[in-house]
């Protein structure tokens, strides 16, 4: 798993590709918890994830609730890769209320 | 389930015109072929079309349009260019899509054959997807246990009988990502198992939160399965966590359901996360009775109405029925029009109480200010409600320039072809009906007047030749020019063939625009010889009598060498006519004011015949007596009137009993028991109630023809007896 930060102006985006499974997932909640606490406009771009696993989709939607509770909302860029659509689709992570719109604007779903 | 649900018709209306889009954008990519906008739009269609195909039971267009929506898809990623070739077989695949939508039951073995040879023209776009079946059919020992349901396949084996409806509750172990097993990996195979709507609830602890192990996994995962495969396959699937993790499958409902109704089914386990099995079981109950109760009271409702359409038992009805039935009931309208109707009918129920309270106070000058206004209301309602069956004629326009791609590619010509006013509205009903008519004339102007690209060099004009279709409105009508700039008509080759045929004598003086006007004449035809396109007999005559059952008019103009119009002229709807009223005895008729040219009176003695003849301008015309015609009862007067019409140059003149003057009539149609009745097109309602019948002149002509014709017979017959 590799993981980059851009900075433009408040906008803070968190890229994070390769494989992210349950072996990085403490690694990437450090990365989130980092993120997160860097301001509320954070975004994250998923479209370089190549596998995903319940514990990224559970850190997605920790992120998103953790962001709503401080009326923040976790926001997407880039486009969404297919080993996270798929994850996200088949275990109902893309149809939870907070992370919807995350997982919005894909038109093909099967 | 899919064939009684009323959506059905909506879904068939959605598609058509999903795929007229679909044609009009596969047509601007060809102009265009780096407009990603289009080939998104293009897809989108194809999508959707496919989406909705195996949600109401459309199963081959689901299968075909899976990789034709593929192929797009290519298209979209930049894996594919757009190419002629793609076009056209995009295309194809448009038509026979609509095929398959109207194709009266399922589809049968010709149209699947004809998917699969469309499929494998597709296959040339798949190149990924062809070398898979290839490897899949080299090794046929390694295959797996396959099951279809709508055109999908699952891994597994199908059980005999209907598909079932699965809950699947799985809450994972939290440590269960140490025992190497992922949830969602198990969750993707029972997707592989059947159609899955899956529901991620219960407790997920905050990012920040000191318990928070990002290791473990955390909630609950609901499943509402439509699968072909057995319960065993699905228990299977959890058959190595089964003991640590909590896994419960239960089979809720044999029989299908559409996947809208998986998601409410789903969406009724939210909350109930905590709950047990047996809460859960119950709101599924609960919510799946709700379901089939709205589907079995939406079946009866259905039938019934197929019933009441077509006199049939619901019992007999062909379950896809309402799919063509609704091609010609249903209508789109702009919800701006609706709105201004309903406000209308508001403004009614204020303008009947207002007179109610006139009417108790005896107030007769209220009573005439609620005239007045009803007056007003009524004209602007009439207008509002005939604008409801408005349609823009652009609708049709993507037809024909797909027509002229077509024919331009077979007849190998090079044309441009150009539609403006496509936002001219037009009723609903002439819009289906000058179709045809317009489609025959283009294919006269391609094949018989845009010459071949040399032949056109050699006479000094553009390769490409151009065709021009406008419509606009003019007056209370509207307007549609056909013009091209082909070859144009050649007068001296129309007059030959007009005299060979004996429809004009050697030696006749007649103009132009008369000579010209022949070419309407029944069976003419001026082509050397007939092709595919045209020539084959049914002629301009044709187009002349369909235009004129509108009750519209066409003309033509033609300059030798440099192109031919064709002008159409429509009225802007059927539902409303200008007549004149006439009385014959007690019944009060309408003669349609397109129709009439003038009124003569005749003095009678003695027994009259149903026709006769009648000398008007110095030619005998014949004259009809509706009163014996249509035997009504009464006196014959010795002074009768005759209107005189025309239909395709012949007059013939009514006799009726009294003249009452011009009247706008509503037409209300006949009821189907009173088809069989000739000569009448329909009836109005007078202003004092009583009921005038239209004259169907065109037929009455007919009829008046027909008896002329059969006389002069007889009295050849008679002659050469004599002899």
């Amino acid at each position: 798993m590799e993981l980059h930060q851009k900075r433009e102006g408040d906008r803070l985006t968190l890229a994070i590709s390769g494989k992210c499974t349950v072996e990085h997932a403490a690694a990437l909640r450090a990365a989130l918890l980092e993120a997160v606490s860097a301001g509320p406009k954070l975004g994250l771009d998923v479209s370089g994830v190549e596998e995903a696993d319940v514990t990224f989709l559970q850190l997605l939607l920790a992120t998103a609730l953790t962001m709503e509770r401080e009326g923040a909302s976790l926001r997407r860029s880039g486009a969404l890769c297919e080993a996270v659509r798929q994850a996200a689709h088949v275990s109902g992570f893309d149809q939870t209320p907070p992370l919807q719109t995350f997982f919005a604007d894909e038109e093909r779903d099967g | 389930m899919s064939e009684i649900d009323p959506s059905i018709a909506i879904y068939v209306e959605e598609t058509r015109e999903l795929l007229a889009e679909l044609e009009r954008g596969l047509l601007d990519l060809e102009n265009d072929p780096s407009d990603m906008e289009r080939v998104d739009a293009c897809f989108r269609a194809m999508h959707t079309i496919k989406g909705g195909g195996a949600m109401f039971g459309f199963e081959e267009i689901s299968r075909f349009t899976h990789d034709v929506e593929t192929v797009l898809d290519r298209v979209r990623a930049g894996a594919l260019p757009v190419t002629r070739e793609l076009l056209t077989l995009t295309l194809a695949a448009k038509d026979h899509i609509l095929a398959l939508l109207e194709a009266p039951a399922e589809a049968g073995p010709d149209l699947r054959e004809a998917s699969d040879a469309l499929l494998d023209s597709f296959a040339a776009f798949l190149p990924e997807a062809r070398e898979e079946a290839a490897e899949a059919q080299a090794s046929p020992s390694q295959q797996h246990p396959t099951a279809t349901l709508d055109g999908e396949t699952y891994a597994c084996e199908a059980e005999p009988g209907p598909p079932s409806i699965y809950w699947v509750r799985f809450r994972p172990a939290p440590r269960i990502l140490h025992s190497g097993n992922d949830p969602v990996r198990l969750l993707a195979e029972c997707d592989g198992l059947g159609r899955a709507r899956v529901l991620r609830h219960g407790p997920m602890p905050d990012l920040d939160a000191p318990d928070f192990d990002p290791e473990e996994t955390y909630g609950v995962f609901d499943v509402i399965v439509r699968t072909p495969c057995g319960g065993n396959d699905l228990r299977d699937v959890f058959i190595f966590v089964d003991g640590d993790s909590d896994v419960l499958v239960e089979r809720i409902h044999r029989g299908t359901l559409r996947d809208a109704d998986l998601d409410e089914l789903v969406r009724a386990l939210a909350g109930l996360d905590a709950a047990p099995p047996e809460v859960v079981l119950d709101a599924l109950s609960q919510a799946l009775s709700a379901k089939l109760a709205f589907i079995t009271e939406a079946k009866a409702r259905v039938a019934e109405k197929t019933a009441r359409l077509t006199g049939a038992e619901p019992s007999k009805q062909r379950q896809t029925a309402p799919s063509t039935a609704a091609a010609s009931t249903t209508l789109r309208v702009d919800a701006a029009r609706l709105d201004s109707v309903v406000n209308m009918a508001g403004e009614l129920v204020i303008l009947q109480s207002r007179l109610r309270q006139a009417v108790q106070a005896r107030d007769l000058d209220a009573a005439a200010a609620v005239d007045e206004d009803l007056e007003r209301l009524t004209d602007a309602m009439r207008d509002v409600a005939l604008g409801l069956r408005m349609l823009p004629i652009g609708t049709v326009f993507s037809q024909f320039t797909r027509l002229l791609r077509d024919l331009s590619a077979t007849l190998g010509k090079e044309v441009d072809f150009e539609a403006r006013g496509g936002d001219t509205e037009l009723d609903k009903t002439v819009i289906d009906r000058i179709k045809d008519p317009l489609v025959h004339i283009l294919r006269n102007s391609l094949d018989h007047g845009v010459e071949p690209p040399d032949a056109r060099e050699a006479a000094g004009k553009p390769r490409r030749g151009r065709i021009t279709l406008s419509a606009s409105h003019s007056g209370g009508n509207v307007v549609i020019a056909i013009v091209d700039d082909g070859r144009g008509i050649d007068v001296a080759a129309v007059r030959k063939k007009a005299v060979e045929r004996g429809l004009l004598p050697a030696d006749a003086d007649v103009s132009e625009k008369e000579i010209l006007e022949m070419i309407f004449a029944p069976g003419f035809s001026t082509a050397e010889k007939i092709s595919d396109i045209s020539g084959r007999g049914v002629g301009m005559d044709v187009v002349k009598r369909n235009i004129e059952a509108l009750r519209g008019m066409v003309e033509l103009e033609s300059v030798l060498g440099q192109g031919t119009t064709v002008t159409i002229k429509l009225p802007l709807t059927l539902a409303i006519i200008d007549g004149f009223s006439v009385v014959v005895g007690g019944d009060s008729f309408i003669v349609p004011l397109v129709n009439l040219r003038g009124f003569q009176e005749r003095f009678l003695a003695g027994e009259t015949r149903t026709v006769e003849n009648m000398e008007r301008m110095g030619e005998l015309i014949p004259v009809v007596s509706l009163r014996r015609l249509f035997d009504v009862p009464g006196d014959q007067p010795g002074y009768e009137r005759v209107v005189v019409t025309e239909v395709e140059g012949e007059m013939v003149g009514f006799c009726v009993d009294k003249v009452v003057g011009r009247q706008q009539a509503v037409i209300k149609s006949l009821d189907d028991c009173y088809r069989h009745l000739k000569w009448i097109s329909g009836t109005t309602i007078n202003g004092d109630g009583s009921i005038s019948l239209i004259l169907d002149v065109p037929q009455l002509v007919r009829f008046v023809r027909g008896q002329e014709d059969s006389r002069l017979h007889a009295a050849r017959a008679s002659r050469t007896l004599t002899q």
